[in-house]
């Protein structure tokens, strides 16, 4: 009994190749590979962790820089998504058990059918796990955790796959059999359509319809990662008043972290990969003959010209609401290369008109900001406790937090309810 | 004396559908005897690594619409590696053509 209670409190590096090695082995997996699938994932978060310490040191003497020179009471270090999901994997028993109870759940609205859709996106899992500890924790109750996680992953997936003609509309027939529930997604989407209809209703303004079409060619340029993390790094060193030494310092350590982080998750994603292939095949042959649909990370349509274009020029739209935003205390930064990401739904939901998908962008924005806001201190916590060094008296969060919408109503509602137990 | 492909494992990110398909490229086609190397990519990044690494094919889990420069690099889809639905045969359509046109 000891030896498991040192190994969890030995913390996430060690926990999760554990929990990994055992779920493979449940699929099934050759031992070989179940080991090595664990070890990988192990070794993308010790990376993460790694990065994320460059993020820790650069971006959070920025922000109290920023707070001295020019009062602004943007408090919030923005850690990115890598980060959040390492967090979410990060408890060991909690993570095991949700995987097991989000497969089970799926399982059971599969033979109800409630649901048509086989989620065994285990990577995607971290969002759903991530609201379930903050559930978790804020009740300290370990089954209303696991409860609210797996509300969250049903309700998208089923959210998700009612909008599949949505989205085959708008990107073809090659996403037909697809169910996207990653993440808001399904609830940002159904947002952005209400957006559009309202909009559809209002006199004069109805008829507004544009496209912005081709952003300039060298724009993309701006758009990566490496380039993004290095000139708003140095800009922002050099508004809070660093001397030009420390400005290029600071801007090519963040450069650094914007452009490890994703590789670090991708091995953590290498480590999954055979796990979820095993998880599918387990599941296609309990039911075997039956027509799934595949639930599927949205990131397959990110390629869309018109969601690249809103996910860039809303680089700086988001900077300046979050300067202006009464309430918002988050400054978005390691995730400001996921922006494309949250504006697929205002893309898709608004069919291209790109007038109406800045209205839903912006909406949406001033939304996510007090989500991510709120969720902070609860976040810096969680980070904490799964080993990340957080220095005295900073406060982080990932920009990631304001946009799990569905997860955010539920996490809300449970904590509203415990407060008045 | 084998030869090794270079591919292009890309999505809209760069992160993880192409990470997933490239453990599963690698994997399928050495069990067919075809050694690769492959470099996970979003395709904001594209243009540039065309230009630089000269791949043999791109597999993209996402539209390349907003790609310039393609030329006529064989482009396939990564979709069934992430779904499992036809995968042996996207794997072996994939195999016959590395060997037959690289």
């Amino acid at each position: 009994m000891s030896v498991i209670n040192t190994i969890l409190g030995l913390g996430a590096s060690v926990i999760m190749p554990i929990v990994i090695l055992i779920l493979g082995l449940v699929f099934r997996m050759k031992l070989k590979n179940a080991i090595r699938a664990g070890l990988t994932v192990g070794i993308g978060f010790t990376g993460i962790n790694l990065a994320i310490n460059l993020v820790g040191e650069n971006l959070g003497g920025l922000v109290a820089a920023m707070q001295e020179t020019w009062g602004l009471s943007l408090t919030i270090t923005d850690v990115g998504w890598p980060a959040a999901s390492s967090i979410a994997f990060g408890s060991g028993t909690f993570v095991f058990v949700s995987i097991i109870v989000y497969l089970l759940a799926n399982v059971i609205c599969l033979l109800f059918k409630l649901t048509h859709t086989l989620n065994v996106d285990i990577f995607n899992y971290w969002h759903h796990i991530l609201i379930g500890t903050m559930s978790y924790f804020v009740t300290g109750n370990f089954i209303v955790g696991i409860i609210s996680g797996t509300l969250f992953m049903m309700i998208n997936t089923i959210l998700g796959e009612r909008q599949e003609q949505v989205i085959v509309d708008f990107a073809g027939e090659d996403m037909r059999g697809l169910t996207f529930a990653t993440q808001g997604f399904p609830a940002q989407l159904l947002f952005s359509r209400g957006v559009d209809w309202v909009i559809g209703r209002i006199p004069g303004v109805k008829k507004i319809s544009f496209n912005l079409g081709n952003l300039p060619a060298g724009v993309s340029f701006f758009g990566e990662p490496m380039i993004l993390g290095f000139l708003l790094g140095g800009i922002i060193s050099f508004i809070a008043g660093y001397s030009w030494e420390s400005a290029i310092v600071v801007a090519v350590s963040l450069s650094a972290a914007m452009y490890l982080l994703p590789r670090m998750v991708s091995i953590m994603m290498e480590g999954l990969a055979p796990l979820t292939d095993a998880a599918r095949e387990f599941m296609n042959t309990r039911f075997p003959g039956r027509k799934f649909n595949i639930a599927m990370d949205y990131c397959l349509l990110l390629g869309d010209r018109d969601v690249i274009t809103m996910g860039i020029i809303t680089v700086p739209i988001v900077l300046g609401l979050a300067i202006i935003l009464p309430g918002n205390k988050f400054l978005p930064f390691t995730d400001l290369t996921a922006l494309p990401y949250w504006m697929i739904g205002a893309v898709v939901g608004t069919r291209r008109n790109s007038f109406r998908g800045l209205v839903v962008a912006i909406l949406s924005l001033c939304l996510a900001l007090w989500m991510a806001t709120d969720l902070a201190p609860i976040m810096t916590q969680m980070a904490q406790n799964v080993g990340f060094e957080v220095a005295e008296g900073t406060i982080v969060s990932g920009f990631c937090t304001g946009w799990e919408w569905t997860g955010y109503v539920i996490h809300k509602i449970i904590e509203f309810i415990s407060n008045i137990f | 004396m084998a030869k090794t492909y270079h591919l292009l494992s890309a999505c809209g990110s760069g992160i993880a559908t192409s990470s997933h398909v490239a453990a599963s490229l690698k994997n399928g086609l050495k069990e067919r005897g075809i050694d690769v190397d492959v470099r996970t990519c979003g395709v904001i990044e594209i243009n540039g690594l065309i230009a630089n690494t000269k791949p043999d094919a791109i597999i993209a889990t996402t539209t390349l619409e907003t790609v310039a420069n393609l030329g006529d690099i064989k482009v396939i889809s990564g979709v069934p590696l992430l779904t499992g639905i036809k995968k042996k045969q996207m794997l072996d359509d994939l195999a016959d053509y590395l060997e037959n046109n690289c």
